[in-house]
């Protein structure tokens, strides 16, 4: 059935089985009004009989709308799976270097705050273990890689601060190079780190490999320190920003000669008390790294009780937030020049590009496909589809290989709650699903409670912003 | 009130021309310039009656009737937008590393050789046609069953759709050629032979029509003599008519090319009328070669003969990918690999699958600029309404022009200049 939206000039309707939209005036919205408050159905006799629903029918028998078939949310035997991972590949191979960190930033996954994760930890992932990890990966993918070419190398190391067992890069770096070098033409190191430990020595070595380094900036030093600081709670922000200096200068010295450096990302974290305004003036007034912003995310809150105080609950501070909000909409809206702050922000927003394709489907329903699409190998060499989920669903360790069996069943296990849930979805062909959203005790998951009202209000939202948007400026482009 | 197009319809502009086009009939409708001019106010949100206050009052709603009777767009009470319809996202599926791998289509010399001996045609890497039927030199040792065995089980890794054996003449290598057919046929491959047809028995008849294989026939007159003259060889006609007789005996599907030169250009009636129940297009020598048909040449540059239909499934890509070489990869009767048959100077060599596995071609993007330079970013095409539609054979006019992007063979662009001759265009005059 249609989500209706509206902007302030004009209604819309959006269509999943085609992901159309329409403008929708007169008789024919409120028709389309009164189903969706009745929860109702579209009756074609109704609307052949009708006049006034005349385009209505015509627009539905013209473009298939409501009618056009969704795939059944499929089941998956192991043998696919085994012929997917043979014939595409692992997308990328995430190395979590250790679960030591320096830093206890207030939001982090592994603070009180999130129950189904482990927390810190001093374990280390020896060199030995990310060795076995890359040959497993490099043995399948150089089979793939004859059946899909575009496959390229990609490792991430991650954390915990991976930066704590930086021999470890070093070596699997220094290892990779050596012995898979001639194989594929394309690597890509990464690393995400919170920039504490980012000297010369160590970012010239970072450099030199052609890593795309991520780091975490919350903004200025006010936001910044507010949730990232030390184990000993020490602000972490002066030494942050001037190893971000440092890097900035080298990426862009380096990056004059040589077309192979990877550009760094920032990516920045908020809650409801970052004051947005403040920080969009902060990244206006350091050109360069707002340049480099990739990512702005709000601080999650399914499986947390981050947001439950009073000091997060204000209104006075929600209310200062949709200000900010309103003004950076204000600015896209009057075409002015913009932030890459703001447009991250509004981005964020505004969910592009999966609601710009037409007649596309989304058969896992958002879901990826565990251990294909990404393979995540923890400190002790156990395997996991994610670095974000809980270690409740392993899928095999550097001796055993890849579980086919487990990888298949905990797909199939996301797909029969998609499968069950979603049938009558509004937004089904745009939900963006994933196994952390749904993982729960007991290696079960579940949609939370609450997730697809949140998930179709954002939907309704972010189109009735777009298209407010749009609808002034036809070749609006902030993306 | 305010007027907005449909999603499926484009509003094209160009230096000499502007037009609608639906994607959903397939219909264009040419626009005058200041319609044209009046439609962009339209589809940015400036209101109808914004309009008829500035000026056009009468000839506005007229405009605007007409396009509502041909069912070209619909009138709102408000300012909305109308996204245009996509059913792909071009640019993030150029550059996403995650997407299978996909060959469309895999081009197969088996030999440079032929059994006729035409006139006009040459075995040096001359380029005066486009792709087709055409003599190439021989001078390195061919791949053996074996190596093309071990290349199609390759090419079926990397998914392709079709496959296409060009020569020379390929039934010349018919062990080879059944062989390969039946090894792609069991992957569920579409195969298809471009071929002089001269060379088909009945043996052969029954296994394309169990293979279900296409032909692409490369015809050059209706009458024996004609055949004579142009093949050098007195019973050419004949053997071509035994095998079109098999041909459709068993109900083989095969296209015709009419191949025109200047010693035939003027019996194109004759021809046409003559292949008139078949699938015919017409394929000329371009005036690389001295025997190309000057009398045909205003065809041969008009763009609106080469037109391809273009719908909501292929336009997005039309405007990343081009059109022919997108997708395809060309593997000569050495083993050389070329982005398509007839692009193969130097330049243009992307590897040889005797020194290297194939899909280290694709790996190392040796096949990205040929596959992602699409029409309208040719030069002068930028200004083109008609450069989505347009077929552009890259090798021809790359070979004329010397540059990649270079495009001499089309009137519309060099309306009125000199053409190659030193003289006035024809073409140009005639416009």
């Amino acid at each position: 059935m249609p989500l209706l939206f509206a902007t302030e000039r004009h209604a819309y309707f959006y269509d999943d089985a085609t992901r159309l939209v329409f403008p929708t005036e007169g008789y024919e919205k409120e028709y389309l009004e009164q189903i969706e408050h009745d929860h109702g159905t579209l009756d074609m006799e109704v609307l052949n009989r009708e006049p006034r629903l005349q385009e209505l029918s015509q627009k539905i028998k013209q473009y298939g709308l409501f009618v056009t078939p969704q795939p059944q949310t499929p089941v998956f035997t192991q043998e696919q799976m085994e012929e997917r991972l043979r014939k595409e590949g692992i997308a990328h191979l995430c190395l979590t270097l250790t679960e030591a960190c320096n830093f206890r930033c207030k939001y982090c996954v592994y603070s009180d705050h999130y129950g189904l994760n482990s927390g810190y930890s001093n374990e280390q992932m020896s060199l030995d273990t990310a060795k076995a990890a890359v040959d497993l990966y490099m043995s399948n993918n150089m089979e793939s890689i004859q059946y899909n070419p575009n496959l390229s190398i990609s490792i991430g190391f991650y954390g915990g601060e991976p930066l704590l067992n930086f021999s470890t890069i070093q070596g699997v770096v220094q290892y990779v190079e050596e012995k898979y070098k001639s194989y594929f033409s394309r690597m890509v190191f990464s690393v995400t780190t919170n920039g504490y430990l980012l000297d010369r020595k160590r970012l010239q070595f970072l450099l030199d490999h052609h890593f795309a380094i991520s780091v975490s900036l919350d903004g200025d030093q006010e936001e910044h320190d507010r949730n990232r600081i030390t184990v000993s709670g020490k602000p972490t922000f002066d030494i942050v920003f001037n190893n971000l200096l440092m890097l900035d200068e080298m990426y862009r010295e380096q990056s004059a000669h040589n077309d192979e450096i990877y550009p760094y990302s920032l990516l920045i974290t908020y809650d409801n008390i970052s004051d947005l305004s403040r920080l969009n003036k902060f990244f206006a007034q350091h050109p360069n790294l707002d340049s480099r912003i990739a990512r702005i995310t709000r601080v999650k809150d399914l499986n947390s009780d981050y947001y439950n105080n009073s000091e997060q609950a204000d209104n006075l501070v929600i209310q200062k937030q949709q200000a900010s909000k309103d003004e950076f909409i204000g600015l896209v809206r009057a075409g002015r020049p913009l932030t890459n702050f703001i447009r991250k922000y509004v981005q964020g927003l505004i969910f592009e590009p999966s609601m710009n394709i037409n007649y596309a489907h989304n058969p896992l329903g958002g879901l990826c496909v565990p251990g294909i699409s990404k393979l995540t190998v923890d400190v002790n060499g156990q395997f996991h589809m994610c670095e974000k989920i809980s270690p409740q669903y392993p899928i095999g360790d550097i001796h055993q290989g890849l579980n086919m069996e487990q990888q298949t069943q905990i797909l199939n296990k996301g797909l029969s709650v998609i499968r069950e849930k979603c049938q009558d979805c509004k937004v089904r062909s745009l939900c963006n699903i994933c196994y952390v959203t749904l993982e729960q005790e007991g290696a079960e998951f579940g949609i939370p409670e609450g997730y697809c009202d949140y998930f179709q209000d954002w939907m309704k939202s972010a189109f009735s912003l777009y298209y407010s948007l749009l609808e002034e400026n036809p070749e609006l482009s902030i993306f | 009130m305010f007027f907005y197009l449909h999603r499926e319809v484009l509003h094209l502009q160009g230096r000499t021309a502007s037009f609608i086009y639906n994607m959903g009939t397939g219909k264009k409708e040419p626009l005058k310039v200041w319609q044209s001019e009046i439609l962009d106010r339209l589809q940015s949100g400036t209101s109808i009656e914004q309009l008829k206050e500035e000026d056009n009052t009468e000839n506005l709603d007229g405009f605007i009737q007409f396009l509502l009777q041909l069912g070209l767009g619909q009138l709102y009470e408000q300012q909305v937008y109308i996204p245009k319809i996509r059913t792909h996202d071009a640019k993030f599926l150029k550059s996403d590393t995650l997407r299978p791998f996909q060959l469309n289509r895999a081009v197969l010399e088996l030999t440079g050789e032929c059994n006729m001996n035409c006139q006009f045609c040459t075995s040096d890497n001359i380029v005066y046609r486009s792709c087709g039927c055409k003599k190439w030199s021989n001078t390195n040792e061919r791949l053996s069953l074996e190596d093309w065995e071990e290349t199609i089980q390759n090419i079926i890794h990397l998914r392709v759709k079709q496959v296409i054996f060009s020569g020379g003449e390929p039934f010349l290598r018919w062990d080879v050629l059944k062989h390969l057919i039946e090894i792609l046929s069991d992957h569920g491959v579409k195969c298809t032979i471009m071929t002089n047809g001269t060379l088909i028995d009945e043996e052969i008849g029954k296994f394309l029509k169990v293979h279900r294989v296409d032909l692409i026939l490369q015809v050059f007159e209706s009458t024996s003599e004609g055949y004579a003259q142009i093949t050098g060889q007195a019973a050419s006609f004949d053997l071509f008519r035994t095998s079109l007789e098999i041909l459709e005996k068993y109900d083989i599907q095969h296209y015709v090319s009419l191949v025109m030169t200047s010693l035939n250009e003027d019996h194109a009636r004759e021809m046409k009328h003559f292949y008139a129940n078949k699938q015919t297009s017409l394929m000329y020598l371009y005036p690389a070669s001295p025997y190309y048909p000057d009398k045909l040449l205003s065809q041969m540059m008009d763009p609106t003969e080469r037109e391809m239909p273009v719908n909501i499934q292929n336009y997005q890509l039309l405007e990343h990918y081009h059109n022919c070489l997108h997708g395809q990869i060309f593997i000569s009767a050495d083993g050389t690999l070329y982005p398509c048959m007839m692009m193969r100077q130097s330049q243009d060599r992307l590897g040889n699958i005797r020194e290297e596995p194939l899909y280290k071609i694709f790996n190392e993007q040796r096949h990205k600029k040929y596959w992602t330079t699409p029409k309208k970013d040719m030069q002068g095409c930028d200004q083109c309404a008609r450069n989505l539609f347009c077929f552009d054979c890259r090798a021809l006019d790359y070979y004329a022009s010397g540059s990649y992007e270079g495009t001499k063979y089309c009137s519309e662009i060099h309306q009125g200049q000199e053409n190659n001759h030193g003289e006035k265009s024809k073409v140009g005059m005639e416009l």
